[in-house]
C-alpha cells in the first residue's frame, strides 16, 4: 500500500466536506479513530465569561503588524501572537479588545472584538443606554431591536456586559467575539 | 425563459398523395404534412410548435393519429408521447416537446382528416445543456450513479492494493453497496418546475458559507456584481469572498446548487438556474455583527426593498448538550424574516445536521450514540442548536437517491422539510455541483488527493475528482458533495423557484406551500418502540398525520421538497395568510419565574411525569415552542470518573388539544453535559435550562385547549459505552430527574 498514514490521518480530520466521507479509506487504512479531548474551562482558574476562558498568555494583533514567525493562530484578519513579557498582566487578566479566548464547547481560540451585542428591551430607549454606558452603535436593526454597541474607551467588558444586562434597559447583552463558533454541516 | 416556437418548416411535402371520391360526392383530397424542424431547444425546457399540414379540403378536421421513433409507432396517453430522448405532447395539430436527454431525434408524424393521411418527420436539434446534468439525480433521477459505484476498479483496488483476496473484495463491496439505492424518479421533479416556465428569474439567494468563487466559470454569470462581501476584517477586495483555501470551498459547492447558469454548455445545473447569487464568507469570521450583517441588516448591501429570497446556512454546532435559546439570535433571524423582500421576509435554510450517527466532533464521549445507531435513533436532535428551534429558520434534512434517509441527516421534530443529498459519491451517489476551478484547488484536485495520502483509493472510488476525469478535464467539478450541506441549498433553489413563480409570497406562504406539496417519501418509516419495564415507548413516531391532515416525520419533516408541485401552487395561490401571532409564553414553574414544579421524573418508568399547559389564544399554528428546566444534580460538566446517564435516558412527549403526538427527545440521544449558554456558560445540574424544542408536526391545527407533556426516563441501567472520556463511562442515575419548569409558545394566525 502507498500511502502515508501520518498525513491521512489528518487529513480525514479536515475534509468533512462531505459529512464523514472517510470511513471507508480509514477502515481499509486500519486507522483507529481520533479520540478528541474535552476542551475544559471549570479546572482553570484564568477568568471566565460563559464558556469562554481568557487566554493571558496570547493576544491578538492585526495581521499586517504581526510578526508571522511567532504567530500561533489566524482568526479572521488577526493573528495570535504570545504576549511580551513587558506587558500590563492587570489588563490582560480582563476582558478588553483583542483579548483572547477558547470556547469550551468547541475547543476553539476566539478574539474579543470590543463590540457588545445587544437585544433591547422593547419598552428602552436606546439612547438611554447609549448615554449610560457612553456606548456608541456600530450596525444596528433597530426594528427588530438588534444593536451590535461599542464603548468609547477601551474598558474591561466583562464588568460593562454585567452592568447593561443589570440596567434593565435591555433584553440582553453579550461580548462579540470573532471565533469559529460554527462548522459546515 | 421558455423558447416557444422556435422552428421551422423544412421544405418539401412527402405527404401520401391518394385520392378517392368521399361519400357526399365531392372529391376527398389527402391532406398534407411538412418535415419541420426545431433548432433551438433547452434540455428540461418544452419547446411548442406546429405540424406542419394542410388540407384541401378546408372543412376537413385534421388530427394527429400517430407518433413513430425508428419506424416503430409509439403509444401515446391522452396526447403525450414517451420517446427515447424527450416527452411529446399533442394538442390538435400543435405539439410541445419537451427533451430530456441531449440528443437530436428525428420523428415521423401521420396526419389525418378522417379517412386520408400523410407522413412526414419532426426533426429535433439536440438541445443546448449542461453536460453533467445528466448526472444530477437530485434534479432529475434516471437510476444514474452520478460517478459513483465505479466497482469494476474498486474491486481491483482492494484486490491490487489494499491486499484482499478477490472473494473477500467482492464481500467487502456486497456488504458496503445498497442494491437499491438507485431508484428513478426520486428526485425534487425540478423538471416539472421548468416545464411551467419558471427557472429562478428574479430571485436572489445569499450562500452565507466559507467562500464563495465569483469568477466560477458556471456561477460568474449569476453573481451580482460586487454584492458578495469578504467578511474578514482588513481584507482588500471586500466584495470577493473567494476562499484561499485549496482543498474546496464549501461555499461554492453549495452555491452550485442552488443557482449554477444552466443552458451555457458548462458543467451541471442549478436547481433555480437564473437565481443571482451574493456569497457571504461569515465562517471565516464568525462575531455578532457579521451574524447579523449576513441577516441582510442595514450595512450589509441588502436593501429592504430588493428581492432577496433566500439565505441558505449550511452550517452549524453538533455538541452533545443542549444549547439554550438564544435570544439575539432570535431577533436577528426574526429581522431577515419580517423586514426584507419589502415586509414579505427572506426564508433562511438551514441544515439540520450531520449527526444522525455520531455527537459531531466530541469523540470525548465515546460510543454514546451506539443505542441510538442500534435503534435508528438520532445520536444529536436538531433541536439542540438554538438557531433550529425559532420560528424562523426551515431546518431541511437530507435524502438519498432511493427517497430515503441518509446515514448521517439529524433528525428532531424541528425538521421543516427534506431534500436530496445522498451519501459520499464512492459507493452511492452524492452531489454533482461546482468546485474551485483547475485542478490546483478544491475537493478534485491534486492538493487533495496528495492530502488524502492514497491516491489509488481516489482514483477507484472517486474518479470524477480525481484529476484527468474526461468529464472533468479542468476539475471544476466536484462528485462528492453531501451532508445536509447539500440538502438545505437544494431546498434554497426550490424556494427560489417558488419564489420566482410568485414574488408576492411571503416567507410564511413559501413555508405553507412547501408543507402542502413535499414529499410524503419513505412512507413505511417504521416507529421505534423503546421497552421501558413492561410498558413501551414510541421514541420515533414515523410518519404522523395531525389534524389538519399534514404528515410529519422527525428524519422527513413534511417530506421531499417538490418543485413542480410547490411552482404550481405558488402560481394558483390564493389569499395570503393573515397577520403571523407569536403568542406570549404560557409556563409554570421556574419557567415562569415561580418556584420550581418540583415534578420527579420517574427512573425506568414508562409513564414519567405528565404535565399539561392550557393555550387560549384561538390560533392556527405554523409552529410550536416548547421550553424546559429539567434539573438533575448528577449531571455536571467537571466529572471526572463517570458520567450519569440522566441526560442519555430523557425523553419528551407533547401532545396537541387535538391528539397529535411529538417527539420532541426520544431518549438514547447523546446528552453527555449540561445544559449551557456561550454566554452564560453551563448550568450545573440541568439536563435542561432554557432549552426551547421545536415541533412543527402541529402546522395546521388550532393551538387552543390544552397541551400535555410527558417527560420520561428510558432506562434503569449504565450505558455501555468505549472510548469516552470517562473511565467508567455512563453510569445510571442515582437520583430521578425532576421538572422544574416548562412552557409553551405558538406562532401561527
Amino acid at each position: 500500500m502507498k500511502y502515508n498514514i501520518s498525513i491521512l490521518a489528518a487529513t480525514l480530520c479536515l475534509t468533512m466536506h462531505s459529512a464523514n466521507a472517510q470511513d471507508n479509506k480509514a477502515e481499509l487504512l486500519g486507522l483507529e479513530p481520533n479520540v478528541k479531548e474535552k476542551a475544559s474551562v471549570a479546572a482553570s482558574t484564568s477568568p471566565q465569561y460563559g464558556t469562554y476562558q481568557l487566554q493571558s498568555e496570547l493576544v491578538a494583533v492585526p495581521q499586517a503588524l504581526a510578526d508571522r514567525s511567532v504567530s500561533k493562530k489566524d482568526i479572521g484578519n488577526m493573528t495570535l501572537v504570545a504576549r511580551a513579557a513587558s506587558t500590563d498582566t492587570e489588563r490582560l487578566a480582563e476582558f478588553r479588545r483583542n483579548a483572547v479566548v477558547r470556547n469550551a464547547i468547541t475547543g476553539e481560540l476566539g478574539v474579543i472584538t470590543g463590540n457588545i451585542s445587544v437585544l433591547s428591551s422593547r419598552n428602552a430607549e436606546i439612547n438611554d443606554l447609549l448615554q449610560q454606558f457612553q456606548l456608541k452603535i456600530i450596525r444596528s436593526a433597530s426594528s427588530s431591536g438588534v444593536y451590535i454597541v461599542q464603548p468609547q474607551n477601551d474598558v474591561d467588558l466583562l464588568a460593562l456586559v454585567e452592568q447593561i444586562n443589570s440596567s434593565g434597559l435591555v433584553s440582553t447583552a453579550r461580548l462579540d467575539i470573532l471565533e469559529k463558533k460554527y462548522t459546515n454541516q | 425563459m421558455l423558447n416557444a416556437n422556435k422552428y421551422r418548416l423544412s421544405g418539401i411535402a412527402v405527404a401520401v398523395a391518394l385520392s378517392v371520391t368521399a361519400c357526399g360526392g365531392s372529391k376527398n383530397i389527402a391532406p398534407e404534412a411538412m418535415n419541420v424542424s426545431v433548432d433551438a431547444t433547452q434540455s428540461w425546457l418544452p419547446v411548442q410548435g406546429n405540424f406542419a399540414v394542410s388540407d384541401a379540403n378546408v372543412k376537413d378536421s385534421l388530427q394527429i393519429t400517430s407518433i413513430s421513433e425508428n419506424g416503430a409507432a409509439v403509444t401515446g396517453s391522452q396526447g403525450t408521447y414517451t420517446l427515447r430522448y424527450g416527452i411529446l405532447t399533442v394538442q390538435g395539430t400543435t405539439f410541445s416537446y419537451l427533451p430530456l436527454a441531449d440528443e437530436a431525434t428525428t420523428i415521423q408524424y401521420t396526419v389525418s382528416d378522417g379517412s386520408l393521411s400523410a407522413t412526414a418527420s419532426l426533426n429535433i436539434a439536440a438541445p443546448v445543456s449542461d453536460p453533467l446534468a445528466y448526472q444530477q439525480w437530485h434534479l432529475r433521477n434516471t437510476g444514474q450513479a452520478a460517478y459513483s459505484l465505479n466497482l469494476e476498479a474498486i474491486r481491483a483496488f482492494l484486490i491490487a492494493e489494499a491486499g484482499f483476496e478477490p472473494e473477500v473484495a467482492d464481500d467487502w463491496i456486497a456488504a458496503r453497496v445498497d442494491a437499491d439505492m438507485l431508484v428513478p424518479g426520486e428526485d425534487m421533479n425540478v423538471v416539472a418546475a421548468y416545464q411551467q416556465g419558471v427557472t429562478g428569474e428574479g430571485s436572489i439567494a445569499v450562500v452565507v458559507d466559507s467562500g464563495l468563487e465569483i469568477a466560477h466559470e458556471d456561477l460568474a454569470a449569476n453573481i451580482l456584481p460586487n454584492r458578495s462581501l469578504n467578511l474578514i476584517p482588513g481584507s482588500l477586495n471586500v466584495t470577493d469572498p473567494t476562499s484561499t483555501s485549496n482543498l474546496g470551498d464549501h461555499g461554492t459547492s453549495v452555491a452550485g446548487l442552488i443557482a449554477a447558469e444552466g443552458w451555457n454548455g458548462l458543467g451541471g445545473r442549478g436547481v433555480a438556474p437564473h437565481t443571482k447569487l451574493i456569497g457571504m464568507n461569515y465562517l471565516q469570521a464568525q462575531s455578532d455583527l457579521n451574524g447579523a450583517l449576513s441577516h441582510g441588516i442595514p450595512g450589509s448591501g441588502i436593501t429592504e426593498s430588493e428581492p432577496l429570497t433566500v439565505f441558505n446556512r449550511s452550517y452549524g454546532i453538533s455538541y452533545p448538550a443542549v444549547i439554550s435559546y438564544d435570544l439575539f439570535e432570535e431577533a436577528v433571524q426574526e429581522y431577515s424574516a419580517t423586514q426584507l423582500r419589502s415586509g414579505l421576509g427572506a426564508v433562511n435554510t438551514k441544515s439540520s445536521g450531520n449527526s444522525f450517527l455520531r455527537p459531531g466532533n466530541n469523540s470525548w464521549v465515546g460510543s454514546i450514540c451506539t443505542a441510538a445507531n442500534e435503534l435508528g435513533l438520532t445520536c444529536l436532535n436538531g433541536n439542540f442548536e438554538p438557531s433550529q428551534n425559532t420560528p424562523f429558520y426551515f431546518s431541511v434534512a437530507a435524502v438519498n437517491s432511493n427517497g430515503k434517509h441518509t446515514s448521517y441527516s439529524t433528525a428532531g421534530a424541528n425538521v421543516l422539510i427534506s431534500a436530496p443529498a445522498g451519501e459520499y459519491g464512492d459507493l452511492a451517489p452524492a452531489m454533482v455541483t461546482t468546485d474551485q476551478m483547475t485542478c490546483l484547488r478544491g475537493y478534485s484536485s491534486f492538493p487533495y488527493v496528495d492530502a488524502g495520502g492514497w491516491a489509488e483509493y481516489d482514483a477507484a472510488f472517486t474518479p470524477f475528482n480525481y484529476p484527468g476525469h474526461p468529464e472533468n478535464p479542468s476539475c471544476n467539478y466536484t462528485s462528492t458533495f453531501n451532508g445536509t450541506s447539500s440538502a438545505a441549498p437544494n431546498a434554497a433553489g426550490v424556494i427560489a423557484l417558488i419564489h420566482s413563480a410568485n414574488p408576492n409570497l411571503s416567507y410564511r406562504d413559501i413555508k405553507n406551500i412547501l408543507v402542502k406539496t413535499s414529499t410524503k417519501v419513505d412512507a413505511d418509516n417504521a416507529v421505534v418502540e423503546l421497552e421501558i419495564g413492561a410498558d413501551k415507548f414510541a421514541a420515533h413516531l414515523g410518519w404522523v398525520e395531525n389534524a389538519a391532515g399534514y404528515s410529519h416525520n422527525n428524519l422527513y419533516g413534511f417530506g421531499r421538497v417538490n418543485a413542480g408541485a410547490a411552482v404550481a401552487m405558488a402560481k394558483n395561490y390564493g389569499v395570503a395568510l393573515p397577520t403571523q401571532i407569536i403568542t406570549p409564553w404560557i409556563a409554570a414553574g421556574t419557567q415562569a419565574d415561580e418556584p420550581a414544579l418540583a415534578l420527579a421524573i420517574p427512573d425506568n418508568n414508562a409513564g414519567g411525569t405528565v404535565t399539561t399547559l392550557e393555550l387560549t389564544d384561538d390560533i392556527t399554528i405554523e409552529g410550536v415552542q416548547f421550553a424546559f428546566d429539567v434539573a438533575n444534580a448528577e449531571l455536571r460538566s467537571d466529572t471526572l470518573t463517570s458520567q450519569t446517564t440522566a441526560g442519555i435516558d430523557l425523553a419528551i412527549e407533547v401532545t396537541s388539544p387535538s391528539g397529535t403526538t411529538s417527539i420532541l427527545l426520544s431518549s438514547k440521544q447523546a446528552i453527555a453535559d449540561p445544559a449551557v449558554d456561550f454566554s452564560a456558560g453551563y448550568s450545573e445540574g440541568y439536563i435542561l435550562k432554557n432549552s426551547v424544542f421545536l415541533s412543527n408536526a402541529f402546522y395546521g391545527e388550532n393551538g387552543k385547549g390544552t397541551w400535555t407533556i410527558r417527560l420520561l426516563d428510558t432506562s434503569a441501567t449504565d450505558y455501555a459505552v468505549t472510548n469516552a472520556m470517562w473511565p467508567e463511562g455512563y453510569k445510571n442515575n442515582i437520583e430521578d430527574s425532576v421538572l422544574e419548569g416548562v412552557g409553551i409558545r405558538v406562532f401561527g394566525y
